[in-house]
């Protein structure tokens, strides 16, 4: 392009390294201080507009008369990083009719996503049953990644009515799942990481979910 | 070309037409060829890179009093990356229900080398009202190409338009926005090959030897007009001389 030859405005004076080299480091470390700034300010707002998502999708994911509490405010801590291979916050939302266990939805973060961390509401019934999966946020490939989303395609719908010990036994077929689920073409790695985080949450629930019961029933008879 | 006085309509003539990002300068085209499989998909890339190019023509030029010849481009790569860093969190905080939709377009958008190429070429040259036009024209030529490409990929792969509607316009319309998708032949009706990447590349091919067709037409055109032009003027200059 003709526009290419003209010079650029900059200034005339002789190159001297040092000062190019401390102007970009200034100019650096001013564009990470306005991120931080910006990171910081916006920090609890972005937590609440995810939290709320949450709530949202959670009530959209259980049938309608299997439970009569509201599991928005019925949550438990999930205290298993390692076994998760998470390093975000696990929580269970428990969801009860007359008093009695109904369903547990666990919301939990994947990092082994393609792009960025998967947010992710796994429903798991007192059955043992898989009710439902859902992708909160997620930063995967436009038109390859993205039908992770439960709205540009039926994926996520495969899981729902396997049961929670087919998936745990998966997990220890290590990773044989061709058999089992269909892969999105075109995002073999993000479809990995969703099938793996349900699996190490089902495998999860086998173990656990007793405790995760019996824990809100201490928190009921003594709220903090 | 890019002239420091060009005037605004030369600035989105350029944009748009004789010099389109995607169709003539072909920059840009890894964001293109992946997310053009669906009109709403182009819709989301296209304001979302129209954002950003303008945002950072403007803050590119605003910098100029203190750019260096020798770590120029280090620096644009700087103020791009943290612009888009930057839309992103506001976006999610102020905006949650559109980063739902768009955000996961934005970290694509540093990939897009129109928004580097457009900082080097023009907005470290030019003032910051020029530069944020330029933005402005170069985001809208690369929308246009995008949308273009994103229809007619939908239409051949899927038989629809606007599949998908209540993705991007559900905040606004509500259950409504799925009527906007328009059907044009059965629901089985499956074209793979144009809804991958292999067709990207011939639809774009085509559309880039329609466009300089297009050019050359315009440019015969305004030729002959302007021959007719200068040979009336003669004859007029001739005939004021003879009388």
């Amino acid at each position: 392009m003709p526009d290419l030859a003209q010079k650029p405005t900059t200034d005339k004076r002789p190159p001297w390294p040092w000062q190019a080299a401390a102007l970009l480091a200034l100019v650096a470390a001013l564009a990470g201080l306005i991120i931080g700034l910006v990171a910081e300010s916006t920090d609890q707002r972005i937590h609440n507009n995810r939290q709320q998502r949450v709530l949202d999708e959670l009530a959209g994911m259980l049938p309608a008369h299997s439970y009569d509490n509201n599991p928005a405010l019925h949550t438990v801590p999930v205290e298993a990083p390692g076994q998760l291979q998470t390093r975000a916050a696990v929580t269970a939302y428990l969801a009860t009719l007359e008093g009695q266990p109904s369903a547990v939805v666990y919301a939990l973060t994947t990092h082994d996503g393609y792009s960025g961390d998967i947010g992710l509401l796994v429903a798991i019934a007192a059955s043992g049953e898989l009710l439902a999966v859902r992708v909160t946020r997620h930063q995967e490939t436009p038109g390859i990644g993205d039908k992770i989303e439960a709205g540009r395609s039926d994926w996520l719908r495969q899981f729902a009515g396997v049961s929670a010990a087919v998936m745990d036994y998966e997990q220890q077929q290590e990773r044989s799942w061709s058999s089992q689920f269909d892969q999105i073409s075109g995002a073999t790695i993000t479809s990995s990481a969703v099938i793996d985080a349900v699996a190490r949450i089902s495998r999860y629930h086998q173990q656990h979910s007793a405790q995760l019961w019996q824990q809100a029933r201490q928190q009921e008879a003594n709220p903090a | 070309m890019n002239h420091p006085q060009q005037n605004k309509s030369e600035a989105w003539q350029q944009g748009v037409l004789e010099n389109n990002p995607a169709l003539v300068q072909l920059l840009g085209l890894c964001p293109l060829l992946a997310v053009s499989n669906t009109l709403v998909n182009a819709i989301g890339l296209g304001l979302a890179t129209l954002l950003t190019v303008t945002l950072t023509n403007t803050l590119v030029s605003a910098l100029r009093p203190v750019l260096r010849q020798e770590v120029r481009i280090a620096m644009f790569v700087i103020i791009i990356a943290g612009t888009v860093t930057v839309i992103e969190r506001l976006m999610e905080a102020w905006l949650f229900d559109l980063h739902g939709v768009l955000g996961i377009f934005i970290p694509l958008i540093v990939t897009n080398c129109l928004i580097l190429a457009r900082a080097e070429a023009f907005a470290s040259r030019h003032n910051v009202a020029a530069a944020a036009l330029d933005g402005l024209a170069m985001g809208t030529g690369f929308m246009l190409a995008l949308l273009l490409m994103g229809a007619i990929r939908e239409i051949i792969g899927y038989s629809t338009l606007l599949r998908d509607a209540g993705l991007l316009f559900g905040g606004w319309l509500g259950d409504d926005a799925q009527a906007l998708t328009l059907y044009l032949a059965g629901d089985e009706y499956h074209f793979l090959l144009f809804s991958l990447p292999p067709g990207a590349f011939l639809i774009l091919g085509l559309l880039v030897a329609a466009h300089r067709q297009l050019l050359q037409t315009r440019q015969q055109h305004s030729g002959r007009v302007v021959q007719a032009a200068q040979s009336l003027s003669q004859q007029v200059s001739a005939s004021r001389q003879q009388t």
